[in-house]
Formats: structure tokens, sequence, C-alpha cells
């Protein structure tokens, strides 16, 4: 047994090192995919939405000011997606649905960002503004025509678009909401409607009671 | 002392810019050639270090249970999808492989011949379910896992799984099945 | 002679190691059966448990007695296998401690925390219980059984390391070399080597197609939005969970190889046909478990009737070349009947008759009206309570017998009256349940189905009893272990 404490230590200090290891490279297994760790980080640091110029399928430009002491529930797409974006639009409007009416409008709007300016000119945002049934007012669909506002945003956001070559983008998806001062708050599975609609209607009624 | 060179001059030549790019542009190159060819360095860095410092093993890795526990650590958190990507994305995790993995190396030449038969089988054995499962996910999963990498890369990453499953899987069985009685396994 | 002494001291720290694992799967399996007795209880409309507690219930009886035969059975195929190979001691106390460990977990994550899949734990469940429990209960659940499976494959490795280096291969371990004709047949393996390796092939791939379902589930559970494929989980599921269950009982039926040659005072020699019987067992049983999948249409067809084909093989040659060279050994021996001997017995009656409803299952037409009633329990409560778990306490007898000076009494008789004829009942129970189409996993019946299910629970309570009676003997023999001297090991018996 005395002989080899040396090796039992070590025994023990590997197990912690490398439950160390585990918990710090998860987040505190929170995180096992950068996706997963991306979202957990910007809840941590809620960054502010950047001074960004956007245009809309009606062809009004203006900057976030628009939506001032509004929330904003956005996400971010490009109209030539076959896969998952049509998917990340209908579940928006399952959100958007759920929400009480007297919401809408008034106390937070939707935004669907297209990063694809070159081709999501006003006119096809405003084909794709009406195949998804929005209304072009609470619910409106946007480019960013200056490109580097448009990195910095979705750098901010850690959003990630790789071109695949074939004229399509490999991106992340997920559901953003902006508080009323621009600040990033929540990040939500875009998956799961009924729980961001959740989340979203408690935020808004603890603040409006509050 | 050869070895010792060879070892860290293959590492540094993995580390240059072009070669990293090179491996880590795909990611099942990346996984299944970078990855493994930094343990094998590693490997070759540890058979210079055990002769070298036979006493610091003996001491601390006596039974080798030490070494294995933190190779499979390390390899489970570079078996968790994030890693890969981030190691990409961050110096920080990039460094941490290239510090990590040979490591890996060096503690699994020590320990691999001092856990015995029962100790290799019983790694093995799991790595075979582990890598199983990493083909499963990779293939299988409707969501793009990495962010730095394409659905399809993703699958094609699984399919090299599946290959390496099969494989330890034939020599279990080669294993189990041809006749050891001339050549006992020494224990 | 201090070689001798040495032995005889190695033995004895060896037989209270597995009596401690025959304890603990004895105490398991008995309070297991308390779990039994009141979900028929609810059934029968007698207990008003919520259908949350019933669910619970159910996934406790489930993975308790499951896990406490297995331990049980390891440990008695531990005890014969090393009499012909050598074993690490270490390796064994290891499993039986991430066995309790895990028993810990499992306990905690099912009654703190209601994880109440049941012991299948099917995917997507453990993930999908609309709030019926949260995520902790399902991962300390499924890693408790990544615990258990952990030490049951250390344990399998050593026997087959032992095998491989007393033999040379697993397949020699089989007798495959007597097959081909390159050994004589007087020269093949001893039975309880030939068991234990086929026992080690097949749980050892059981446990990492396991392993990989297990770890599967436990990514889903933290991330739910990594999805796998269901019917390949459940095809790993049910090639890990059918294989591990069916294994029990071919490890506890060394006790009936071991036992009735030295009561009978006559050789049980190996013959071909054991072999290719064993061979055929091994094979059937890593391939059959697509029985389970029978209702699943979108399966391949082939792989369907090879479920129902081989299902009807499985079992059968190694239980008929059992029973019937059991039958040849005892009969006009003059053969000394105590209670192991009579369990030993029983245990190949219950095996023989419980094979019937399985095969009667295992038809593809009437699976589909069957699979999802008490036809099934009635099966394995058979096949198992009557069969594999009263190997365990026939072994538990043994044992007493062999290593102290503890004598069988008459309480211990009418244990075995008690637990044989009240076990009985239980299996008819289901399957008469099973006929009139009562279905199976519901906590609440119609009155039409509540008279089985109180005649069963009464029935359970004696099998309590008789289970209590047997293993109140096991730990009276822990107490006096030793008694019986080395050089009475064998005339003991004559």
């Amino acid at each position: 047994m005395k002989r080899n404490w040396r090796n039992h230590l070590a025994t023990i200090i590997s197990i912690v090192l490398g439950l160390l290891i585990i918990y710090f490279g998860t987040d505190g297994l929170h995180a096992f995919t950068a996706e997963s760790a991306r979202t957990y980080r910007l809840m941590q640091e809620q960054p502010a939405f950047p001074e960004v110029t956007l245009e809309d399928s009606k062809e009004r430009v203006y900057t976030l000011s628009e939506f001032e002491g509004k929330y904003v529930f956005l996400t971010f797409i490009y109209t030539a997606c076959t896969d998952v974006c049509p998917v990340l639009e209908l579940n928006l409007k399952e959100v958007y649905d759920q929400l009480p009416e007297k919401y809408i409008g008034e106390e937070i709007v939707f935004l669907s960002v297209s990063f694809d300016p070159d081709r999501d000119d006003p006119e096809t945002l405003e084909t794709y503004r009406i195949a998804f049934g929005s209304d072009g007012e609470t619910w409106r669909m946007a480019r960013i025509p200056d490109k580097e506002e448009l990195q910095a945003l979705l750098e901010e956001f850690g959003v990630i678009v790789i071109p695949d070559g074939n004229g399509g983008f490999a991106h992340n998806s997920a559901f953003y909401f902006v508080d009323r001062e621009g600040y990033l708050i929540e990040v939500m599975d875009y998956q799961q409607t009924e729980k961001a609609a959740e989340k979203v209607l408690q935020v808004l009624e603890s603040e409006l009671e509050g | 002392m050869k070895s010792l060179l060879l070892g860290i001059c293959m590492i540094i030549v993995l580390a240059l810019p072009p070669m990293r790019e090179l491996l880590e542009s795909v990611m099942i190159v990346h996984m299944l050639v970078q990855l493994p060819l930094l343990i094998i360095f590693g490997w070759i860095i540890g058979k210079y270090l055990l002769q070298r410092f036979p006493g610091f093993f003996a001491n601390w890795n006596g039974n080798g249970i030490p070494g294995i526990i933190i190779v499979i650590f390390v390899t489970t958190y570079w078996m968790i999808p994030r890693a890969v990507d981030e190691a990409l994305t961050y110096p920080a995790v990039e460094l941490f492989k290239f510090i990590s993995l040979p490591i890996v190396g060096i503690l699994l030449a020590d320990s691999w011949k001092k856990i015995l038969l029962i100790g290799r089988s019983f790694v093995f054995l799991n790595y075979l379910s582990m890598f199983g499962l990493m083909a499963w996910l990779y293939i299988d999963a409707p969501i793009q896992i990495c962010n730095n990498y394409l659905v399809a890369e993703q699958k094609a990453l699984g399919w090299g799984f599946v290959i390496i499953t099969a494989a330890m899987v034939l020599f279990t069985l080669q294993y189990v099945f041809i006749d050891h009685s001339e050549n006992l396994p020494s224990e | 002679m201090s070689k001798d002494i040495a032995y005889h001291y190695e033995d004895k720290s060896r037989n209270k190691l597995v009596a401690a694992y025959l304890l603990t799967g004895g105490l398991v399996i008995g309070l297991m059966m308390v779990f039994g007795i009141l979900m028929l209880l609810n059934q029968g409309g007698i207990l008003n448990l919520s259908p949350a507690t019933f669910y619970q219930f159910l996934t406790i009886h489930g993975t308790g007695m499951i896990g406490a035969a297995a331990l049980a059975a390891a440990g008695l195929m531990w005890y014969f296998l090393g009499q012909y190979v050598q074993l690490s001691k270490k390796i064994f106390v290891w499993n039986l401690v991430l066995f309790i460990i895990a028993v810990v977990m499992v306990i905690v994550g099912i009654f703190s925390f209601e994880y109440a899949s049941a012991w299948t734990f099917l995917y997507p469940l453990p993930a999908l219980s609309a709030n019926a429990w949260g995520t902790i209960g399902a991962l300390l659940y499924l890693v408790g059984m990544l615990v258990l499976g952990t030490g049951f494959l250390l344990l399998y490795i050593d026997t087959g390391r032992a095998i491989i280096r007393k033999y040379g291969s697993l397949t020699k371990g089989l007798g495959w070399d007597i097959l081909f004709g390159k050994k004589d047949v007087k020269d093949a393996p001893p039975k309880a080597v030939i068991a234990s390796t086929m026992v080690t092939i097949v749980n050892t791939t059981a446990i990492i197609a396991g392993a990989i379902v297990l770890i599967m589930n436990i990514i889903n559970v933290i991330n739910p939005s990594f999805t796998f494929d269901p019917l390949l989980a459940k095809n790993l599921t049910y090639a890990f969970g059918h294989v591990f269950a069916n294994a029990i009982i071919y490890m506890a039926v060394i006790v009936v190889y071991e036992l009735l040659p030295k009561y009978a005072n006559r050789p049980w020699g190996v013959s071909k046909l054991f072999l290719v019987a064993w061979t055929c067992s091994t094979i059937f049983t890593l391939v059959i478990y697509t029985h389970h999948m029978l209702m699943d249409p979108v399966m391949p067809r082939w792989m369907l009737i090879m479920g129902q084909v081989l299902s009807y093989a499985n079992g059968l040659p190694v239980l008929v070349v059992t029973a019937y060279g059991a039958l040849m050994v005892v009969y006009k021996s003059g053969i000394k009947w105590d209670m192991a001997s009579r369990l030993a017995y029983l245990s190949m009656f219950g095996w023989v008759i419980g094979v019937v409803p399985a095969i009667i299952d295992a038809t593809i037409v009437v699976n589909h009206v069957m699979h999802n009633t008490k036809w099934v329990p009635g099966h394995f409560h058979m096949y198992m309570g009557v069969g594999a778990v009263v190997m365990l306490f026939s072994f538990m007898y043994y044992l007493a017998k062999v290593d102290s000076d503890v004598q069988d009494t008459m309480l211990d008789k009418i244990g075995f009256f008690c637990y044989a004829i009240a076990m009985f009942s239980i299996s008819i129970q289901f399957l008469v349940s099973g006929a009139i189409s009562t279905p199976r996993r519901w906590a609440t019946h119609f009155p039409e189905w509540m008279g089985p299910a109180q005649f069963g629970a009464i029935a359970g309570v004696f099998a309590v009893i008789g289970t209590l009676i047997f293993v109140i003997h096991f730990i009276r023999y822990m107490k006096n272990r030793g008694t019986a001297g080395s050089d009475m090991y064998e005339k003991k018996l004559a």
C-alpha cells in the first residue's frame, strides 16, 4: 500500500482532471454542440442589436429605432432556401398565432431578416411574405443591403452562414428575442414553438403587470 | 532520442497552417486522420520518454489506471461535436488539441501494456460501442451538429465510424475464434 | 500440504463472495415480488394506486427482477466456472460493487424522481414523458443501467479471457474442435465451461448493444433536438434486453449440470449432440430478439419470419438435451432427494412447460393478437419464476450443503411447496388473463379482468413466504459457513 501511494494519488487526480475537462468543455454539461454553446453564451452576454439599415418587402427603409420600445422576435433566413427556412417561418407563424392579438404590433413585432441581400430584393421578399401569410406590418420581412452591417449583426448574434457552393447556404437556426432596448435576451429552439410562445408571453405579462 | 525528435517534428508539421488547413477543411479527415495522427506521434514520443524516465512512470502510473483514465476523458472530450467545432473557431481550443492529444499518445504508450488483457479488452469494447454510437449519431441526426461543417460531411464522417466499428468487430471475432493455445497472452 | 491449505483458504473466501451475490439476488427478488403483489392488487381493484405510482412499480419490478436474477446467476456461474478456469476475484468484487451503485441510482431515479418508463426504456420514452418525470430521473435510471452493464461487461471479459487462456478460443470453449472431429468427445470441456462460453458470447454482445442505446437515450434526454431512428433504437434495446434476460437461465442451468451427477453419483458426459445444442442456442439467442418486433410492420419481413422460426428453435436444443440428460442421470440412480435436488428438478419442469406459451406467442398470427396481453408476462413468469429463479434457489441450498453443516428443515420443505404452487398459480393467472384478452402494462382493469389479478396477488403472498424461507436458510448457512470442512466436500453428497 505504501509503495504505490503515488499511483493512487495519480488515479484520483486523473479522475478530477478528466471531469474538469468534460465539465468546462460543455459549460457545465449544458452544451454539447457548438450551437448550444453559442446560444448559452449569447444568453449570458445579451449583446445589443447593432446599428443596421433594413429594407423591407414594402421597400421601406429604416433602422431598428422603427421598433423602439417594442420587443422584436426575429429569425434569419434566405428565400432560396429549400430545407430549414420554410420550417423556420412556419414555426415563427405558429408562435405569432399563439400570442394574444392585443400584444401583436403593440408590444411585440415579428421580423424575418434575410442574409442573402443580393437575391432577396423587396420584390422577392414580398412573394415570400404572401406565401407565408405575414401581414408585412406586425410581421415584416427585410434584408440588410449593406453587407458590412449584415456581417456585424450576424457576428453579434452568432449566426453562422456558410455558402454551400450551389447558391445555397448552410446556417444555424433559432428564434431570437430582443427586448425594448434592443438587447438580445433569449435564443430559443425553433422546433419548440409552444415553449417559445410561452416564454414570450411570460416576459410580456410579467412586465405589463409589474 | 530519434523517436523524440521524429514525434516532435511530425507534430510541428501537423501544426503548420497549410497542413492544418488541409486536414481540417474536411470533417472526416479532421476527426479520423488529424486527431489519430496526433495520438500516434504522441505514442512515438512516449516510447522515448518511457526509456528516459522509467521511474516517473513506474511511480505515478504503476498500474496504468491513471493514464488510461486521462486517455478516456480526453478522447471523450474530442468526441463531443462541439470540441471539433470550436477547435476551428477558437485558437485556445486548437492549441489544447495539439497538446492534449500527444499527451494521450504518451500515456497510452505507457498504460496500454500495464492495464493487462482485461483492461485492454474493456477499453477496446467500450470504444467499439462508442464508435458505433458516433456512427449512428452523425448519420442519423436530422440537425446540423457542427456549425463549421455541412450535413453531408457529417454523414460521411458517420460512415467513417461505421467502417471503424465494423473493423473492430471483425478484429474481436477473429481474436476470440482463433486459437491462442500456442502463444498464450503474457500475464 | 501447505498448498492444500492455501487452496482451502482461497476457496472459503470465494464462497463468501458467491454467497454475497446470491444473498443480494435473493433479497432483491423477494422485495420485487412485493411490488408485483401491489400491482396485482391494484389491477384487482383492491388497492387504489395512482397510475403514476403503478408505472413506477412496474419499472422497479422489471428492472429489479432482471438485474437481481442476472446477478445471482452470474454468481452461480462464477462459482462453477471457477473450478475449471482461473477467474479474477477482484473483478468479481467490482461487479458486485457496481451493481449496488446501479441499484441505488435506479431506486433514487424511480422513487425520488418518479422515473417510470418500464425496464425496457424504449426510446424516446425516457425523454418524452409529458412531464411525468424530469431529466434527472431519466438520467439516474439510464446511467444506473450503464453502470450495471459496465460491471457485467468486466465480468464477462474476465470469463472470456479465462476460457480462452485455458481452452485456446471461445469456439473451443463451445467444443467446436470436437464437432469438427479434431478432438475426441471425451476431451470436451466440462458443461459448466460450455454454458459459460455461450453466456460470455451473447452477453458481451448484448451489453455492447445496450451501451449504444443507453448513451443514445442519455444524449436525447440531455438534448432533445438530437433525435435518432426509433426502429433502430428498438432493435438495439431488445438485442440488449432480450438477450440479457434470456442468458439468465443459461447461467443458472449450470447448477443442474453440476448438482445432479454428484447427487446421483453417476457421470453426465458431454455428447456431440450436447455441443450442437449449445452452439445452436448461442446463435439463436443472438438473433431471435426480433420476435419482440413482430408488431412493427416496417421491419424487414425476412427478419420477422426469422424471428418466428428461430424462436421455436431457440430454447429447444439446450432444453431438450438438458431435460433428457437430467432424466437419464437420475433414472433409477437411487438419488437422495433434498431441497437442492428437488428445486433443480422443479426448475427443469418449469423450463419445459414455460417454453410452451412462449412458442405460442412467437407465432406471428398469434403474436398480433396476444403480444399486448398478459399472456406474455404469463410466459416469462413461468420461465423465470418456475425455471431460472428456482435454479438459483437450488444453488443456494447446494452451497449451504457443501459448505456448512446447516440442515434442511421441515420449514424448508413447506417453503418449497409454498413457492412452487404459488409461482405456478401466478403464471397461470397471467395466462388466463391473456386468454381473456386482458391488456398488459395497464394500471387499471375492467371488473371482468379483475378476478385473475386478485388470485395472483394472493398467490404472490405465498411466493414471498417461500422466498423468505429460502433466504433465511441461506442466511443461516452464511453464519455457519465453512463448518462442513473440505474433506466433507464431496462425501456429504453421497
